[in-house]
This record gives structure tokens, C-alpha cells and sequence, in this order.
């Protein structure tokens, strides 16, 4: 080697910097709004720190909330990273080749998302080192969380050196080479599968939650994740193509359109067999799925909601299927956010709240966020579109060709 | 700052040749103007005078002394000191199935000056083990209870449970006669009771057998003792209420806020496993009154009811009240489908 | 400290079938797909190890806990305790159990009876005193007026004997000491007397340790009135409060 690792990582680290933080004047704005935001969720988290959970709108009855919904939806968003690796990867279909660190970059932004959720809903943060393996007490394999905490870690990990051993030795002028990044890349395809596997079992292995504990819940997450990240995946492609000269194919965002619209249908077929299974023979079990689609007991906060939820899924699914419109790109976008937003309140909020409304003793408190927790909650999306933006920043130049180490003469030996 | 720092580390571009360093004097009287120096040169190896250097030493010894004793103790005060030591020992204590008994006592050493510190109250906090030979198990009569809360009161009291949030183990549901199932019973009634064409249900933490709640504990802060009591770590619990989510009976508690109990209201009688004061970001539940019932005694809501309607005991004593209750009354539970086995049965005269 | 196997052993099963998977993953040069095969069916089989390997004996043998739990008995029913220090100042006497149950105590009543021995002041009949008409001056408990069953089931004369007035009598005649009114009571109420001595009816006192020390029927019951009376509940339930601070 002539030139040594840590002198490049160096020029390495300080290009990244400088392609960080210079750019145009809409970039700063971008960027400082999304600062603002973030601070605003410090403020409200340390709000929370110091007075406890009772700040937001949790208690008792409802015990998981706007925090954990999230969290749930955003684990799928991260796994569908998977739709693009896969095509490329083991399809060997190099129309997504120029997205997958994209998609890459994505996961990592989503999965950072996810553990700032999960951190910000724990009753005591400051004994998390309690959960690290051999240092604190680890229930695994029984517990569930215990598996996600494994496979969430592995895969930001993972979706974290893949891409940057490609980027470095892009940027080092050499060639990343298979033999090193292609096992890994395999595992994180089956790995994608599983994190999103592991916390729809969080739910479904909770006897105390008749909503949560059917054998469909894992599939369904599965389906979701495969229609919702991808969608945000196209509108993120879009604005790539649109703010920078990286070109992404127009076979990449028709092929991975396609791969949501079978996504969606496969999605709607479940949310059918659940509303069939639900209501066509109601039982006490079936109080959860009425208190979400038309309230109990006049307690119908959610009701206008999972409708919304489910025509724009509906329409959004139409739409795509039909050839015309997943082909006109300017429709595309729009249909993609409706499909988005209608899995983020289907997965989010409409799989969570009604979990608990009745109680398992049958008693009915609604849940309303309060300000603490919206104000956290888009802290933490405008974090995850912060660290998303500052990897694109950092990759595209060295995927173009434009940021590369350029030795100089005098470099340390 | 940023100056200073570039005098002492070297630059990302200047060459630093051994040669330069190994032909170099240990002390040298002046710097050799003739050689590059490097910034280690520049201001490590300069000439100094004695004076100059005893003054330095004295200087970094007084700011060294003054930020080691500083950060033990930010504060002058030697309670608050004590207090800061005691905490710092608390925080890094570990889960408490894997402590001796010697780091048993400690803690609860510890927790005991902690709270005299605080209310110059003197606790009497056991960690008695469960005694060999016992399986407690309670029976409800729903025949006889009558809706009077005595037990929620006295088991508030016990406890030492949150007044804020009105924090309550224990449930009571009135239902209508006709319908067994607790979907149509109300559980805030407020009037003269027991009310005509009514039953009363008081629900808790039934100490499953084979508890879902213990399965789900990322960090295994809650797990059920020898003798049936399903217990939690409040030190080792980090908060994320997955066993919240995953009782069928709604019988775990969290401490949304920092708990507070008046002062002249707290009981004494502590057992770590049990009634002592917990913090918030932690979860709590009935323990079937641990600080009691490992002394002998009965819960305080079996104590307090004055209809008899509960009844507690050893379930391995064949000549217990509550061996007699199953053997001879016709006993069932809630949700027994579930296969949690709770041991907490229900029956009617 | 600990060390991790320990922590393992204690807490979690952790199969050692995982470490073999993983290792023939990593070092296998099978195809990527095989790879994406034995990763998934690895994962499977690791997920089913995450299912309950720490069932009771009774999930085994499919028999109903509480059918099993009335098979066990314990070397030690009180655990080596005793309730003998929350029980003083009781006073008690024994009790055979009714059917065929073993003894057990009940706490005396007698000297919480004010008017206790009756004889003080009966030293002549009720009939006899009943005869004096009006210028016998009402004393004492005379104001006891009976609610108890209908004027056909039951007078005074039905549980007091008309002399020997510091006794009870059964419905022979047979006397029954006034710490041991359960035998008059069940003699009507058979039921709760018999739920009475098993455990399911009345008060425990001291704990749940033996001696096992129970209240008499009158140390909850007024005999001439023995119905519960309405009362309010002594708390108000709530749901959690909601608001902040």
C-alpha cells in the first residue's frame, strides 16, 4: 500500500465534512430546519427526563404509544432497504446497482430512528447498559426485545460497513471487492427479513393481546414494510434526481414501483383476511378490531383515522396497478406518498393503540400524544432525515467519481 | 485553543523522520536553531529554570488535587458527599438474583441511609428468601364481597404506593347479576354498596405459575420466586413495559412519574422485593404483601377485609384454608384458557 | 463478578445449537442462495428455542394445575414460621372441625360479652321476670329487639335457655357455650358453619402460619341481627389521572 489507511481515512473523514456542510443555499435551509426541529425534540425530551413518562399522553391502560408506533413502522422502512439489495445483489439485476447504497443509507437512517424511539419511551434510559450482554443481564432467547436488540444492532451494522467499505475503497481509487462484501450483503438480505420477523413477534407472542396475537401479524408486517419503505424509497430517488446530477434510472424506479404495487395488493389481501376473521363471526376477542374501525362504547377517537388509512391505501394500490399511472412518474410520486402515509397510520397507530383499548379487563381509556411526544417524535423523523441526507451528501460525490483521495507528496509512510 | 493544540500535535503534513528525534539531546540547554524543530520541541523540550519548573509542578498539582476532589464530590456538603457516594454504588449495583448476601445487606444498608438522609425516617427493610415448603395461593369469595375497598386502602397503605396518580394493585369490579364476564362490570362505582342485583370482583396480580410477564423482561428484572411470588428488580428495571404489555390480567403498574407518598404514610416495613419506595421509570405490582407474608402474616388486603371474602395460605399445606377452598368449593380463574396458571382462584359460596 | 456463563446458566437457555449454526454460515462456500436457505431455516430453529422450555411438570402431563397443586404437601406447611406473635392478647380456645376436619382455635368472645356472666342479673327466669308486668323496670339489653328469621322460626327462647341464662341451648335442649355458638348457628346454617371450619367462611386472625386462629360467628355476626348492613365503599376507585402534574 503506498499510501497508509488512516492517512485516507483521514482525507476520507475531513471530504465527508466539507461535503457535509457546503452546499446551496436551499440545502442550508433544509438542514438548519431540521436542526431547529431537532433541538425542539431536546427540549421536550429533557422536559420528559426530568418529570418522567407522565408527560406524555401513556398510562396504564394504554402503555405504549406515538413513540413505539413509530418505532414499529420504521423497523419495516429499514428492512425494505432489503428490495433493493436483493434485485441487485442476488437477482443480479443492475438497474438497482445505482440505488442500493441509497436504500443502504436509508435502513441506517430508519434503524437510527428506530433506537432513538425506543430509547426515548424507556422509563429509565440511564439503566440501559442493564441490557448489554455480559456486563448486565441479557433474557435472551426468551424474550423477544432481547432478539430485537440483537438484530436491530446487526443490521444498522451491518447496512453501516457494507456501504462504507465500497465507499472507502471507492474513494481510496480501488475496487471494493466481492469476495469481501458479498457474503455480507446475502446475510443482510435474510437479515432484513428477520428484523422485521423479530418485532412483529414482539407482538404476536403476547397471549394478553388478543388484537396482536394471530399468526398473520409477521406476514402482514412483512407486506407492509415490502409497500411502505420502498414508496419512501421512490420519492427519496426523486429528489435525488432532482437536486443532484447522480442519475438514477427510470428502469429502477418502474421495476421497484412494481415490486410495491405487488407489495400493497398482497397487503390489502391480508387487511381483508383480518376484517373477515374480525367481523364475520365477532367475539370478545373481537373488541380491539371494533374499537379501531367503528369505536366502543362511543369511544371512537381512531375510527376516522384507519378509514383514511385504508381508502388512500386502496386508492394508492389502484393506482399503481394500473400500468398508465405507476408509469407516469409525476402520478408516481403523490400515489407513493399516499401509500406511505396510509402504512404509517395503519402500522403505526392502528396496530398499537388498539392493542390495549379495552384492557385485558376490559376497560376503555383512549390515548391522545401530547405535545412532548409529537414534539420528540418529529425530532426524531427530522434526525433520521438529517443523518439520511448527510449519507447521500457523503456517498454520491464518491459514487460519481467526484470525491476521491488524491495523495500528496509529502504523506506520512 | 486551537493554536495551542497545534503546537503539541503533529501536523497532518510535516515529515517526522527518526533521525530527527534519536541525534537530538536528552535535555538540550537551548533549542539548536540550526535543525527544524517540531512542535514537541517547540514547547516540551524547552529550557526552563528551576524556578520556573518547581512553580509549574505546584500549579498543576493544586489544579490536579482541586479537580480530582471536585468531580467525587461537586458539592462542599459531607451528607451531600455521602449521599453522591451512596447513589454512585446504587447506580452500578448489579441484578440482585446475582448477589451474595453480603451485597444484599449492603444495598439495603444503603437504601436505608438513603431514605433517613431524606425524612431522618429509620426504615426496617428485610430481604428475607422464601421460606422452604411454601406455594402461596389466594381464593376469592365473590359471595361475600361486598365492595367495601377496605382492601384497596389498606394494600395502598402497605405498600407505600403512588398518591399522585392514585396508584391502586388492586381492582373491584361491580357486576350486574346475570353476566360473570368483567367486560360489563364497572370499576368506578362510588355508592352504598353492595348495590341491589350486583357482585363484587376484585382482580390483582394473581402470581402465575407460568407468568407471560417474566418471559418478556429484556433484562430479566422480573422473575417468580421459590415460593410463587412473581417479584421485580425496582434497581435493575429499565423501564420499557413490555411486561406491562403482556399481562392478561392488567396487573402490573408503572411509575409514569416520581412516586410520592406523604411522609407520615410511609410503612417502614420494607422487604426489597416489596413495598419499598420505588423511583419513577419503574414497574411495580402486588407481591401478595412480601414483607408480610414471609414473616407469617396475611396480606394486608386478606387482613382488611372485614367480610372474609379473601382467603390466603400455603397451597403445599393440606390442612390450609385455601387447600380446603379448592378442594371442597367449586373454583375457577380468569382466563384459565391462556395457560398462565394463576394462583388466584375465584368461587362462590 | 460472575462470569457470563453463569449469568447464562441462571437466566436464559441459551442453545448451544446457535454457535454450531453460525459457525457452518460463515465458513461454508455453499451458494448464496443455500446460504440465504440455512441462514433462514438456522433462524427458525433458534426461534423455536425462544418458545417455553421452562413449562412446569404439570404442562407435561396435561393435568390441570389446580388438580396437581392438591396432590403436594411440604415438610414445613408454615414454611418455619409462626403466627404466635400477632396473636397475643387473643385469647383462644380449640375446635374440633366440623365435619372431619383437624382442630383448629378460635378466639374467645366471652369477655368481649359486656353483660357476661347473664347469671349476675338472671338470677330469676324470663318467664318469671315477665310475670313482674310493669313495675319491673327495663334494663340493660331489653331494648334487643330480634331480626333474625320470622316470629314462626325463632324468639329469645330458641338460643337462650330460660334459666342456666350463661349458656345457650340447642334445639334439644343440649347447653352450648357462648365461645362456641357455632354449634347453635349450624345448626340452621349447616352450610357456613361447615365453610366456617374448612376456611372459606368468617375472619383468619394473626396470619396464614399455624396456630390457625379464627373469629367466632358472633365476633362478626350480632346474633339478633346478623344481616350485613349497607355502607359506602371506604375509597372511591379511579382511572389513572391523566393530566400532567
Amino acid at each position: 500500500m503506498s499510501t497508509s489507511k488512516s492517512t485516507i481515512l483521514k482525507s476520507f473523514l475531513l471530504d465527508a465534512l466539507n461535503a457535509v456542510t457546503k452546499g446551496g443555499i436551499r440545502y442550508h435551509i433544509w438542514m438548519g430546519s431540521l436542526t431547529l426541529i431537532m433541538l425542539f425534540g431536546a427540549y421536550a425530551y429533557s422536559i420528559q427526563l426530568e418529570y418522567g413518562l407522565q408527560v406524555t399522553g401513556m398510562n396504564d391502560h394504554v402503555s405504549w404509544g406515538l413513540y413505539i408506533s413509530n418505532f414499529t413502522f420504521l423497523v419495516g422502512v429499514a428492512a425494505a432497504a432489503v428490495m433493493l439489495v436483493l434485485p441487485t445483489y442476488i437477482l443480479k439485476d443492475m438497474d438497482f446497482s445505482k440505488a442500493v447504497l441509497i436504500g443502504e443509507g436509508m435502513a441506517v437512517s430508519a434503524l437510527i430512528m428506530c433506537l432513538s424511539f425506543v430509547t426515548v419511551d424507556m422509563g429509565g434510559p440511564a439503566r440501559l447498559w442493564h441490557i448489554i450482554p455480559g456486563i448486565g443481564v441479557f433474557n435472551w432467547p426468551q424474550s423477544m426485545l432481547a432478539w430485537d436488540v440483537l438484530v436491530l444492532n446487526g443490521y444498522l451494522i451491518l447496512n453501516l460497513l457494507i456501504p462504507f467499505y465500497i465507499l472507502f475503497t471507492r474513494y481510496s481509487n480501488k475496487t471494493p471487492e466481492k469476495k469481501y462484501y458479498v457474503p455480507f450483503v446475502i446475510l443482510s438480505v435474510g437479515w432484513a427479513f428477520g428484523i422485521h420477523l423479530v418485532t412483529a413477534f414482539l407482538y404476536a407472542g403476547l397471549i394478553a393481546k388478543p388484537f396482536w396475537n394471530s399468526s398473520l401479524l409477521g406476514p402482514r408486517f412483512l407486506a407492509s414494510a415490502f409497500a411502505g419503505g420502498p414508496a419512501l424509497m421512490i420519492i427519496t430517488l426523486g429528489v435525488i434526481r432532482k437536486f443532484t446530477i447522480y442519475d438514477i434510472k427510470d428502469e429502477t424506479i418502474n421495476k421497484l414501483a412494481l415490486i410495491i404495487t405487488v407489495a400493497a395488493q398482497i397487503n390489502l389481501v391480508m387487511l381483508g383476511s383480518e376484517i373477515f376473521k374480525e367481523f364475520y363471526a365477532p367475539t370478545e376477542h373481537s373488541a380491539s378490531a371494533m374499537y379501531l374501525f367503528f369505536g366502543l362504547h362511543g369511544h371512537n377517537a381512531l375510527v376516522p383515522w384507519i378509514w383514511t388509512a385504508i381508502v388512500l391505501n386502496i386508492i394508492a394500490t389502484v393506482c399503481l396497478t394500473l400500468h398508465p399511472v405507476r408509469s407516469n412518474l409525476n402520478l408516481l410520486f403523490p400515489v407513493c406518498g399516499l401509500l406511505f402515509l396510509a402504512i404509517w397510520i395503519e402500522k403505526g397507530m392502528g396496530l398499537i393503540i388498539p392493542g390495549f383499548i379495552p384492557s385485558p379487563l376490559g376497560e376503555i381509556v383512549e390515548y391522545t400524544p401530547s405535545w412532548v411526544e409529537i414534539s420528540i417524535t418529529t425530532g426524531i423523523w427530522a434526525l433520521g432525515a438529517f443523518v439520511f441526507t448527510i449519507l447521500i451528501r457523503v456517498a454520491i460525490p464518491i459514487e460519481l467519481g467526484h470525491s476521491r483521495y488524491i495523495p500528496q507528496p509529502d504523506d506520512r509512510i | 485553543m486551537f493554536s495551542f493544540l497545534e503546537k503539541i500535535l503533529p501536523k497532518r503534513r510535516i515529515k517526522q523522520s527518526e533521525a530527527s528525534l534519536s541525534m537530538k539531546p536528552a535535555f538540550p540547554d537551548e533549542p539548536d536553531s540550526t535543525q527544524k524543530t517540531t512542535g514537541y520541541e517547540q514547547v516540551l523540550n524547552q529550557k526552563q529554570s528551576r524556578r520556573k519548573a518547581m512553580g509549574t509542578i505546584f500549579k498543576g498539582l493544586t489544579a490536579g488535587t482541586a479537580l480530582a476532589s471536585s468531580s467525587c464530590s461537586p458539592f462542599m456538603d459531607a451528607e451531600k458527599r455521602e449521599e453522591a457516594e451512596l447513589q454512585w454504588d446504587e447506580y452500578f449495583k448489579g441484578h440482585y438474583k446475582l448477589m451474595t448476601d453480603q451485597e444484599k445487606e449492603e444495598t439495603v444498608q444503603r437504601l436505608t441511609r438513603l431514605h433517613a438522609m431524606k425524612t431522618q425516617q429509620q426504615l426496617s427493610m428485610s430481604y428475607t428468601p422464601a421460606k422452604k415448603g411454601v406455594l402461596f395461593g389466594y381464593a376469592f369469595n365473590i359471595s361475600k364481597c361486598r365492595g367495601y375497598m377496605d382492601c384497596v386502602n389498606a394494600c395502598v397503605k402497605e405498600n407505600n404506593q403512588d398518591r399522585k396518580s392514585k396508584m391502586q394493585y388492586i381492582k373491584i369490579f361491580e357486576n350486574k347479576k346475570g353476566s360473570m364476564g368483567l367486560e360489563t362490570a364497572d370499576s368506578n362505582y362510588f355508592h352504598e354498596v353492595p348495590a341491589e342485583g350486583h357482585f363484587y370482583m376484585g382482580t390483582q396480580c394473581f402470581q402465575c405459575e407460568n407468568p407471560p410477564c417474566t418471559k418478556v423482561c429484556p433484562v430479566s428484572a422480573t422473575w417468580k420466586e421459590p415460593d410463587g411470588i412473581v417479584v421485580i428488580d425496582y434497581d435493575w428495571c429499565i423501564g420499557c413495559r413490555y411486561c406491562e404489555a403482556a399481562c392478561p390480567y392488567w396487573a402490573r403498574r408503572f411509575n409514569w412519574g416520581e412516586p410520592q407518598v406523604p411522609q407520615e404514610e410511609v410503612n417502614p416495613n420494607q422487604h426489597y422485593l416489596g413495598n419499598r419506595m420505588r423511583k419513577k421509570g419503574v414497574m411495580e405490582k402486588c407481591t401478595f404483601c412480601i414483607q408480610r407474608t414471609r414473616t407469617g402474616k396475611n396480606p394486608a388486603c386478606a387482613e382488611a377485609c372485614p367480610t372474609g371474602a379473601r382467603i390466603f395460605g400455603n397451597l403445599l399445606d393440606p390442612n390450609s384454608e385455601i387447600r380446603w377452598v379448592l378442594a371442597n368449593k367449586k373454583v375457577f380463574r380468569l382466563k384459565e384458557e391462556l395457560g398462565t396458571e394463576p394462583k388466584f382462584w375465584y368461587f362462590m359460596d | 463478578m460472575t462470569s457470563i456463563k453463569n449469568i447464562n446458566m441462571i437466566m436464559t437457555d441459551c442453545p448451544a445449537l446457535l454457535k454450531n449454526w453460525m459457525g457452518y454460515i460463515i465458513h461454508i462456500r455453499a451458494t448464496k442462495l443455500m446460504q440465504v436457505k440455512f441462514l433462514s431455516f438456522g433462524l427458525l430453529t433458534v426461534f423455536l428455542f425462544a418458545c417455553d422450555t421452562q413449562a412446569p411438570e404439570e404442562h407435561v402431563k396435561h393435568e390441570p394445575f389446580t388438580l396437581l397443586i392438591q396432590k403436594k404437601s411440604s415438610e414445613t406447611p408454615s414454611g418455619g414460621l409462626t403466627t404466635e406473635p400477632y396473636l397475643r392478647g387473643i385469647q383462644r380456645e380449640q375446635v374440633q372441625g366440623i365435619p372431619d376436619r383437624s382442630t383448629f382455635f378460635l378466639a374467645e368472645r366471652v369477655s368481649k360479652i359486656t353483660h357476661y356472666p347473664c347469671g349476675e342479673c338472671h338470677t330469676r327466669t324470663v318467664s318469671e321476670l315477665k310475670k313482674l308486668g310493669s313495675s319491673y323496670a327495663p334494663k340493660a339489653h331489653w331494648d334487643i329487639s330480634l331480626q333474625h328469621a320470622s316470629k314462626d322460626l325463632m324468639n329469645c327462647q330458641t338460643c337462650h335457655p330460660n334459666s342456666r341464662m350463661n349458656t345457650l341451648h340447642s334445639l334439644q335442649g343440649a347447653p352450648i357455650e357462648f365461645n362456641h355458638a357455632y354449634q347453635l348457628c349450624g345448626q340452621c346454617h349447616f352450610q357456613q358453619a361447615r365453610d366456617w371450619s374448612g376456611g372459606a367462611h368468617g375472619k383468619r386472625l394473626g396470619g396464614w402460619a399455624s396456630p390457625r386462629v379464627i373469629k367466632n360467628c358472633t365476633g362478626c355476626h350480632n346474633a339478633h341481627n346478623p344481616r350485613l348492613e349497607k355502607r359506602w365503599p371506604s375509597r372511591a376507585s379511579s382511572l389513572p389521572n391523566l393530566t400532567l402534574e
